[in-house]
Parts: structure tokens; C-alpha cells; sequence
């Protein structure tokens, strides 16, 4: 309970101006309220009375940004595995994907986008430095993605479609390795590699197109779902 | 205690032993030194903050929402629901709790939103003005169940990203919300409680909220009742001298630019704010200025003050009459009166309160 008076000249008395001034910042130290006639400020002219406390709001909106979680990259994935995890985290079809990583200085981009069928072995098309923005991550991991890049092979040694381990791909692991044609096993599981869906035995293209990513992880002819443990609580 | 404001004759640096129980203040200066502050200011006028009006007082009310929102992350409570009246600084106080909370708890993830009004409802429009709220680059394109989608993987990962399991979520004017947007905002909430965070929503809004839940309620929507309308918190405006004293002792205290000592009141009053001048002893004043406004338009109703009027008033009196500001100047009852008069109180409660039906003639007391 704090009265707070003021002196004055005219009635030669205390006039009260207010009985209580509500504390309103009671978590944190009280806010010094000391009341001299200059600005000395000493322990001994300090009140413990609180005011409140005028905050300036800093701007609330949060720049815009693609979603993506950085729990999902394991530093070995191929880009059809990434490509597919933004897709699904971010809600976009293959078109909007293609848009968003072929590369504005790519010759016939808008002829590519319309054809949309771009080959992931190679990252001819793609715009690496947009991947490393987009996935959090540097360019070494990015290049480790393509297979073309990253091993000495000819393209002829490495798959058109995609080539899988069942365990890896139901966490949305895949990576480059399974793209080489003479690699028959998963290091990891040591177990043979499919290159077909096990339901229906459809081959799923190793390519940016609508089939694979416009729902992915799920094969396009019957709904199957590669990765059911992904993403699960 | 009572502490003294101001000078008394003849005694300046020494307080003490003045009347018999007055606890006054001591200055520690040598006597006859008196270390005045400069007056000269850092910055112009029209730069200040109060000028701009970028800044949140915080009431007693928005103190107390605060807590509640510290009471239910701490043990776990459900969300609330804050109404009041318009122009009672509501979304002012979203603003001041969401920058509190960034500072005393940086980890946890809020996301505040503004309800829209349409004509037509559409989940594709609602979804996309959260993802927008909660700062997704493709707000705007795709089917609904992408945008679904495409939310609550932005929430996850924010919230992941924080490493807390919580997520605050205000939503302002919520009474424009209807059934249909609250069974969306539900998938929200029940798709973050699967994944394991917790959700708290605070719906902010005009006493229409308490209709609103009255009729849920009453054709047994216990479903989102349950998860967002079960407490609820009247947001008041100021009540007394004493809070009119709390809000303008912050003017006497804040400082602009930050980390300089020049509160508001120095800033606008050098002079007299050097002189010993505080704005908090114009809090009786400023009550009674509109006190009197109040009791000339019959009002039935106890004054409440709306935070915006009493803003305003103050800005008013400070902006206008910074140029006559010297030693001993003071504020006088007039000048007051005429700011009150300014600020439109008057006018905009009559207007709010002619729209009532019979029989309720004024704010709730509760």
C-alpha cells in the first residue's frame, strides 16, 4: 500500500493524489520508481513501488519460409529422396516443385517445366545453391545427391528408375549408392534392391515428374504407400 | 507509506522528520548541489515513439492476462477466452503479451492471427490465413488437404525446431469465427496433440464470445467449448485513480530511445520533469477530466476508461504542449478537460452504448 502526495503552496497541505499504485511487473525485479527532485538514483532513494511498464512491440509477422525439418537429412540422401520429403512437408505438386528448384538460367526452362519429366541424376537443371538454402544444409551434402556428380560412372551405369531397400525407404531414406547399377544390396539392411513397387511392380521413373511427385512416397499406379513410417508421432 | 511528490518549502534535499509518519525521500547529493539532468533532446518530436504510437501501456488487465497465460504454460491449464469491449486495447494487449513472452520464455513457439470477416466461409481461405500467420512461403496455392497439410508440418517444425512441445495460439476478433472454422482451428489442435504438442489457444474477442459459447453450448458443441471456451477473462478498462497512477507512472518511467534515461515525460517536458515534475501526479486530474465528461452525458453506466481515449488524452496534452514546457510548469484541469474533449470519449461511448438493446445500459460489472 503506497500513498502518493504532493505538497501544496496554496493550502499549505499534503493533498493526496492516489492511495494505491498497483504493482504490474511483480515476476521480474520491481521497476526503481524513486521520486527526487533530481535524477539521483542511490540505493536509498529507491522505492519498491512497480509501474508499468511501456513496451515497445517489435514487428510480429515472421518472414516467409518453406517448411522443412532438419531431422530429415541424414547427409547421404539422394535428391529424389529430398525432393520428395519438401514436397510432402510443403504440401506441393511437381509443377510447383519444379518451379521452385529448375534454375531461372537454364536453357527452354519454361519448355521444361510444361514437359515436366527432369532426370535427377544429374543436376544439369537443377539450381544446387536454391537446394542448399532450401534444405538448411551445405553444398557437399546438396552434390551428394546426384549420382552423376558424386561417383565416377558412366550414365549408363546408373538406374533410370528408382531403385530402393524396402527399410530404408520406409523412414524416407534413399540414397545415391542404390542408383549404381551394380550395387545389388543395401549396405545398411544387406538387403537385394527393388526397382519396382512390391504391390503392383510398376517402376517408379528416377525423374521430376508428376507420377512420382505429386503424391510422394506413394505409388502412382496403386497407391502404395513407400514410406508409411515417415513422419509418424 | 507516503511518499511525497514535488517540493515542500524550504526544505529541498532533506525530507525528513517532515510530518509525523511521512516517510519521504533523501537525496544523497551534497547540499546546495543539485545535479540537473540535460533538457536539451536527443531526437525531434515527431520521431518519438509516442508520436508514432507504436507503443503498448500495459493495464492491470493485461497484466492479469499475462499471468493467466505464464499460470497455464507452467501448469499445464487450458486456454482462455478474453473479451471486452472494442477500443479497450484487446489486440494491444496481444501484441505486449506475445513480445513479453519472447522474452521471458524464448523457446516457445506463438503464432497470433487475425479472424477475418466473409461473407462466404471457405477452409481453403482459412488454412491459408494461417499459413500466412505462421509465415509460409505458398500460403495462397493448392488444394485444401495440401494446406492442411502444409500447416501443421510448418507448426511442427517451428515447435520442433524450439525443442518446448508447446504452441500458443491467439486468435483476435474471434467472434467472427463460426462453427465451421472452429471444427478446422479442432483438426488443428487435435492433429499437434497426436504428434504430442500441446496447444494453447487464447481466443481474444468482443462479449459476442460469450454468446457464442452460450450457443455452443446450448446445441451441445462440448467438443470445441471444451477445448477453447472454458475459461474465460473479462478484459476491463481502467477502474480507478489507481490505475490511471499505475499507467502513468510508465510514462515517468519507459524510456525512448531505449537505453537513454529519457523517459517519456522528460522527453516531452524537460524542463519540469528537471524541476521534480511527474506525470503520475496528474492522475487524479486526468480521472476527473473524464469523470466530469462521463457524469455531462448521463451516462448510467461507472466509468470504465478505454485504454485508447486515455492514450489519447495523454498524448494530446504531452505532443501539444511540449513547446510551453519550462521549470514550473504544470497541467492544468483545463487543458485536461480539453483533451478528454479531443479524444472523443464522449462521442464513441454514446454511439457504442445507443446500439444496446433495453435493459443494458452500460459495460458489465462482473
Amino acid at each position: 500500500m503506497v500513498t502518493v502526495a504532493r505538497w501544496t503552496q496554496r493550502t499549505g497541505s499534503l493533498v493526496i493524489i492516489a492511495k494505491r499504485i498497483k504493482p504490474l511487473r511483480r515476476r521480474t525485479e520491481p521497476v526503481p520508481w524513486h521520486i527526487t527532485d533530481s535524477q539521483i538514483n542511490t540505493p536509498t532513494a529507491r522505492r519498491k513501488i512497480s509501474a508499468a511498464r511501456i513496451l515497445v512491440p517489435a514487428t510480429a509477422a515472421i518472414p516467409a519460409t518453406y517448411c522443412w525439418r532438419d531431422s530429415w537429412l541424414t547427409g547421404f540422401d539422394s535428391v529424389f529422396a529430398l525432393l520428395s520429403k519438401f514436397a510432402l512437408l510443403n504440401g506441393l505438386t511437381a509443377r510447383e516443385l519444379a518451379t521452385l528448384v529448375v534454375s531461372t538460367r537454364c536453357q527452354g526452362r519454361t519448355r521444361l517445366l510444361d514437359e515436366l519429366d527432369l532426370d535427377l541424376r544429374d543436376s544439369a537443371v537443377i539450381d544446387r545453391n536454391k537446394l542448399v538454402r532450401l534444405f538448411h544444409t551445405n553444398a557437399q551434402v546438396i552434390s551428394r545427391g546426384f549420382v552423376l556428380d558424386t561417383f565416377p560412372v558412366r550414365p549408363s551405369e546408373c538406374a533410370k528408375v528408382l531403385r530402393y531397400c524396402p527399410d530404408c525407404l520406409t523412414f524416407g531414406w534413399h540414397f545415391s549408392l542404390f542408383q549404381l547399377t551394380f550395387v545389388h544390396r543395401c549396405p545398411i539392411h544387406q538387403l537385394v534392391l527393388r526397382d519396382f513397387c512390391a504391390a503392383c511392380k510398376t517402376r517408379v521413373p528416377y525423374r521430376l515428374a508428376a507420377s512420382a511427385f505429386d503424391n510422394p512416397f506413394i505409388c502412382s499406379h496403386c497407391q502404395a504407400d513407400f514410406a508409411p513410417s515417415l513422419g509418424e508421432p | 507509506m507516503i511518499v511525497l511528490l514535488g517540493k515542500i518549502p524550504g526544505r529541498h534535499y532533506n525530507y525528513r522528520e517532515i510530518l509525523p509518519g511521512v516517510t519521504a525521500l533523501k537525496s544523497s547529493a551534497p547540499r546546495g548541489r543539485l545535479v540537473k539532468p540535460a533538457t536539451q533532446r536527443t531526437i525531434e518530436i515527431k520521431t518519438h515513439l509516442l508520436v508514432r504510437k507504436n507503443y503498448v501501456v500495459p493495464t492491470p488487465s493485461i497484466d492479469g492476462f499475462y499471468e493467466r497465460i505464464r499460470k497455464c504454460i507452467a501448469y499445464g491449464l487450458s486456454g482462455s477466452m478474453l473479451y471486452g469491449h472494442p477500443r479497450f486495447g484487446k489486440t494491444s494487449a496481444v501484441r505486449y503479451v506475445v513480445n513479453m513472452l519472447a522474452a521471458e520464455f524464448p523457446k516457445i513457439v506463438t503464432l497470433s492471427f487475425l479472424c477475418l470477416k466473409s461473407k462466404t466461409r471457405s477452409e481453403a481461405a482459412f488454412f491459408s490465413h494461417l499459413l500466412e500467420a505462421a509465415g509460409h512461403s505458398q500460403a495462397h496455392s493448392g488444394a485444401i488437404s495440401r494446406k492442411r497439410s502444409r500447416l501443421l508440418n510448418k507448426l511442427l517444425e517451428r515447435v520442433e525446431r524450439s525443442g518446448e512441445h508447446l504452441l500458443i495460439l491467439f486468435a483476435d476478433e474471434a467472434q467472427r469465427l463460426d462453427i465451421n472454422e472452429y471444427e478446422w482451428l479442432r483438426d488443428v489442435y487435435d492433429e499437434l496433440d497426436r504428434h504430442g504438442v500441446r496447444v494453447l489457444v487464447f481466443l481474444i474477442g468482443q462479449p459476442d464470445l460469450r454468446n457464442q459459447k452460450n450457443a455452443l453450448q446450448e446445441s451441445r458443441q462440448t467438443q470445441i467449448v471444451g477445448r477453447f471456451m472454458t475459461h474465460e477473462i473479462p478484459f476491463r478498462g481502467l477502474l480507478s485513480v489507481d490505475d490511471v497512477a499505475t499507467c502513468l507512472a510508465g510514462y515517468d518511467e519507459s524510456c525512448f530511445p531505449p537505453s537513454t534515461d529519457w523517459t517519456y515525460t522528460r522527453f516531452f517536458m524537460p524542463h519540469a520533469y528537471a524541476a521534480g515534475y511527474r506525470l503520475v501526479s496528474e492522475a487524479r486530474s486526468l480521472w476527473e477530466a473524464f469523470q466530469d465528461a462521463h457524469d455531462t452525458a448521463r451516462f448510467t453506466f461507472e466509468l470504465e476508461l478505454p485504454m485508447k481515449y486515455f492514450t489519447q488524452a495523454v498524448e494530446l496534452v504531452l505532443i501539444k504542449n511540449a513547446e510551453h514546457d519550462r521549470t514550473d510548469y504544470r497541467i492544468s484541469a483545463a487543458l485536461w478537460h480539453d483533451a478528454v474533449l479531443e479524444s472523443n470519449y464522449v462521442s464513441a461511448q454514446e454511439s457504442l452504448w445507443s446500439r444496446l438493446p433495453d435493459g443494458l445500459s452500460g459495460p458489465e460489472v462482473s
